[in-house]
């Protein structure tokens, strides 16, 4: 019996041991085989990964958003303000991304190499993305790290790497004259990889306008076949004519996530200013023509204005281009222009420059070109701009320049910050200066009235204050046109009005001084009596526009006069100068003279002494030079042949004349243009209109009579038929 | 022999407990599972939303639910119930589809992604919840 129960313990037990077993099992195979933690770890990689999918799309979304604005939005070029825009963006992700997954996201900005087409573009650390455009490669990326935590699925610092690109580089550019198209063989990439579907990007090509020329116009994608390896063929239409030996496009590509990259089929222009002043200068010294070699002219340096039309301005001179026309300047960011400067077309310089803006008024029925303000340097370069950059040639073996326009492919390059002397000295009521290292120019305005150690009230009258920059010594103003008698005193009529001054560069760039110049404007249209300070509209209208420039000794006026109503009266000046009283001896280019012996001769050189008792001198037939030195200091006025031309024509025996005395005896030693005599009545028509330039040029001087052949030998760079001329080069 | 006795029914005792409790555990097991299964298929389906970046055409059109009702009835396996709510973080709009049993649901799992649109610059959440209903 003991036996048997036993057995059935056993029995039982092993039946109970078996039903162990496999309930173990079906609980292994469920817990183990395909159970919650193979499952759990497919949600965490799933997590995982859609974060990781998702830090690729926000910095898509960063790059997009920048390229897309800096491609097409004509100023917001200011890639730092879109890092700060990204970086509000990953916060806003951080946090979405920390509440939604349970995430603890840390975003990094390393440093990052991107190499596309043999080159490395760097990604430097904290900048996310880059911008490499407007070559014919040019890339659009971005990287950043991500460091992911989620602590409820047991995930801890998984580091996630997001890699954003869209490269393009232009292989080669032809077209067909019969078929009327161009195509263009181009290579791209996203995320490193060759774009194969390139059903999602968009391709925009302009091509510019050959009917205007400056603008550009958007070409007919007419084919795209896909050739491999990222390698696409596309068609255009129309054909596009080379120009210097490059077929000049446009190329926009956008692909689907929105990111922009931008191409150009050139990468730079290369112009030649040619120096059009002879060797040397002629003068008659009563007796026979002398001859001045212009072997060192260090003083001969040109601040030149180039338009989008490739035509060069100096003073009012406008001199076309003497070849055909390159492609146009791009429209691209001024900040990203860059000019350099060669002798040799080798060794090349960059060179500092400002863009202004110019607008073609109509000024009383006449078409006048006047500077509006310096650009703002994140405006594309567009048809108003001028580069303005100084040539220079200082000796004789020097007749050119090459001039490299040309930009950085860098969108963060920004505008270089040029070490100038140049400054504006704007604290009112005492100065209103323009400062350069050889001139300190005080602006006599409405709103600055009476100069400084002068004591001449000039009661709203516009002039220019000649000051010693060094010593801030007053030699007094220069007046830049007058006319009539105010109770027996001459040159009553002035303009009035107020000096506008740009010296430094529009809007967010305000802090920039101008590198190359500063200007002042005057567009007035009334008069001032500089005596009483009466107030008139009904004699002449003014547009001057004065430059200080730096790195030069000569600071030009550009002069706009339109007489509104006929006038008669005694005292007209073209221009008048004050010496202070320290030159000693003057000198004035004589247009002709009657020699008994020699008949008539021509560019005399007169040179007179200020000593004597006297007040006021006349001498006939001035022409474009005029000089006064001694006590160190030579100044010297270069007249325009405009400005002799109209000194002729619309005057009455114009004269050069000094004064000796300012009223209140002041001592003055001027120099002076007049229309006419001063015992002359003249009479200026309305609807008389002109326009020249003066220059006053500023140099060292002894006392010596001959000193004025220094200043001489530079009066022909200021003379319209010298003045420098442009040829293109080449087409990179 | 009464020491054997003893044993045996000690032993007989926790086996059978032993067995009782397993048959309690393993459904609980099986449910966890289901659940996370549940969640890694909705996970797949809303990362196949976002990946596709199929919500940045979708979402400009009108009627954006209906379509993404249909692509979202593609993409789930068969007998599952479904609610996707996508809500656009910058303007707050919500966009809210389910099936008609959803509500029935006796086990749901929710995966959410966030998707970065830089075409249209908007961040959106996709909350895809999907359902099983189970027994009776």
């Amino acid at each position: 019996m003991k036996g048997q129960v036993t057995i059935v313990a056993v029995v039982v037990i092993a039946l109970f041991l078996i039903s162990l077993v496999s309930i173990a099992m079906i609980h292994f195979y469920e817990v183990h085989n395909i159970g919650s933690i193979e499952v759990k770890t497919i949600a965490m990689a799933e997590a995982i990964e859609s974060i990781k999918s998702d830090l690729k799309r926000i910095l898509a979304l960063v790059l997009a958003n920048a390229s897309r604005t800096y491609a097409f939005h004509p100023y917001e070029h200011n890639l730092t303000k879109f890092r700060a825009y990204a970086l509000e963006y990953f916060e806003e992700w951080v946090v979405l991304t920390s509440t939604k997954y349970g995430a603890v996201v840390e975003l990094k900005y390393p440093e990052h190499i991107h190499s596309f087409a043999g080159r490395d573009y760097v990604i430097q650390e904290n900048y996310v993305f880059k911008l490499y455009w407007y070559k014919r490669r040019a890339i659009s990326v971005g990287y950043l790290e991500a460091n992911i935590s989620i602590p409820h699925l047991g995930i801890y610092n998984v580091t996630a790497k997001a890699l954003v690109s869209l490269c393009v580089s232009l292989l080669k550019v032809g077209h067909d004259y019969d078929k009327n198209v161009t195509w263009i063989l181009m290579n791209v990439t996203s995320d490193g990889i060759p774009v194969s579907d390139i059903s999602g990007i968009n391709i925009t090509v302009l091509f510019p306008d050959f009917d205007r020329y400056g603008y550009w116009t958007e070409a007919e994608i007419v084919n795209v076949t896909y050739l491999g390896y990222g390698l696409w063929n596309v068609t255009i239409k129309p054909y596009v004519q080379e120009m210097w030996g490059i077929i000049p496009l446009r190329v926009y590509i956008t692909d689907y996530r929105g990111i922009v990259t931008s191409c150009l089929t050139y990468e730079g222009i290369v112009v030649k200013v040619v120096k059009n002043t002879p060797d040397y200068v002629v003068y008659n010294d009563g007796e026979s023509y002398r001859t001045l070699l212009r072997t060192t002219t260090p003083d001969e340096i040109y601040t030149v204005e180039l338009d989008w039309k490739f035509s060069l301005h100096f003073l009012l001179n406008e001199v076309s281009l003497k070849t055909a026309l390159p492609p146009p300047i791009p429209p691209i960011p001024v900040k990203q222009l860059r000019i350099y400067s060669s002798k040799d077309l080798i060794n090349w310089q960059l060179i500092p420059f400002q863009t202004e803006l110019w607008h073609k008024v109509m000024w009383h029925g006449e078409d006048v070109y006047v500077p509006t303000s310096p650009a703002d340097p994140a405006y594309w370069f567009n048809q108003s701009c001028r580069l303005v950059f100084q040539v220079k040639y200082p000796t004789a073996n020097d007749k050119y320049v090459y001039v490299m326009i040309t930009w950085e492919d860098d969108c963060d390059a920004d505008l270089i910050v040029w070490p100038t002397s140049l400054y504006f000295d704007y604290r009112l009521p005492d100065y209103k200066d323009i400062v350069s290292e050889t001139f300190r120019i005080e602006l006599i305005d409405i709103e600055h009235q009476v100069m400084r150690d002068y004591g001449f009230d000039y009661h709203g009258v516009a002039a220019l204050g000649l000051r010693e920059p060094e010593t801030d010594e007053a030699y007094g103003p220069a007046n830049i046109h007058a006319f009539g008698m105010s109770d027996s005193k001459l040159g009553a009529w002035r303009p009035y009005g107020k000096w506008e001054v740009f010296a430094t560069y529009a809007g967010k760039y305000n802090w920039v001084h101008l590198p190359v110049r500063i200007f002042a404007i005057l567009n007035s249209t009334k008069v001032g009596n500089v005596y009483t300070g009466s107030v008139r509209d009904d004699y002449y209208d003014t547009l001057a526009i004065v430059y200080v420039i730096n790195g030069t000794r000569y600071t030009p006026c550009l002069v706009h006069i339109y007489w509104k109503y006929t006038k008669t009266d005694y005292g007209f000046w073209m221009f008048s100068c004050m010496g202070g009283g320290k030159p000693v001896n003057y000198m004035y280019l004589k247009k002709e003279e009657y020699v008994q012996s020699l008949g008539y001769i021509y560019n005399v050189s007169k040179v007179y002494s200020y000593a004597g008792w006297w007040s006021h001198r006349e001498y006939y037939y001035p022409n474009f030079f005029c000089t006064h030195w001694g006590n160190g200091i030579g100044r010297a006025v270069f007249l325009s042949l405009s400005a002799v031309d109209a000194l002729y024509n619309i005057g009455t025996s114009p004269m050069f004349a000094v004064t000796k005395w300012a009223p209140g005896w002041i001592p003055q030693h001027s120099l002076e243009y007049e229309f006419s005599p001063l015992s002359y009545r003249i009479t200026v028509y309305s609807g008389t209109y002109y326009k020249y330039w003066f220059v006053i040029y500023m140099y060292q001087a002894t006392d010596e009579w001959e000193e004025w052949k220094k200043a001489y030998i530079y009066s022909v760079m200021f003379l319209e038929p010298y003045a420098p001329s442009i040829e293109v080069i080449e087409v990179e | 022999m009464r020491a054997l006795e003893l044993v045996l029914i000690v032993t007989v005792l926790i086996l059978l407990y032993t067995s009782l409790s397993l048959r309690n555990i393993a459904p609980k097991l099986s449910l966890r599972n289901d659940y996370f299964l549940l969640k890694e298929e909705a996970y797949s389906v809303a990362r196949v939303l976002a990946d596709s970046r199929i919500l940045t055409y979708l979402m400009q059109q009108e009627g954006a639910e209906d379509e993404l009702k249909v692509i979202v009835t593609a993409l789930t396996p068969a007998n599952r119930e479904f609610r996707v709510r996508i809500i656009d973080t910058s303007t707050g709009e919500e966009f809210v589809i389910e099936t008609p049993q959803f509500k029935r649901s006796t086990l749901a799992a929710t995966a959410i992604v966030v998707y970065s649109d830089s075409t249209n610059n908007r961040i959106y959440v996709i909350e895809l919840s999907l359902g099983k209903i189970t027994g009776g």
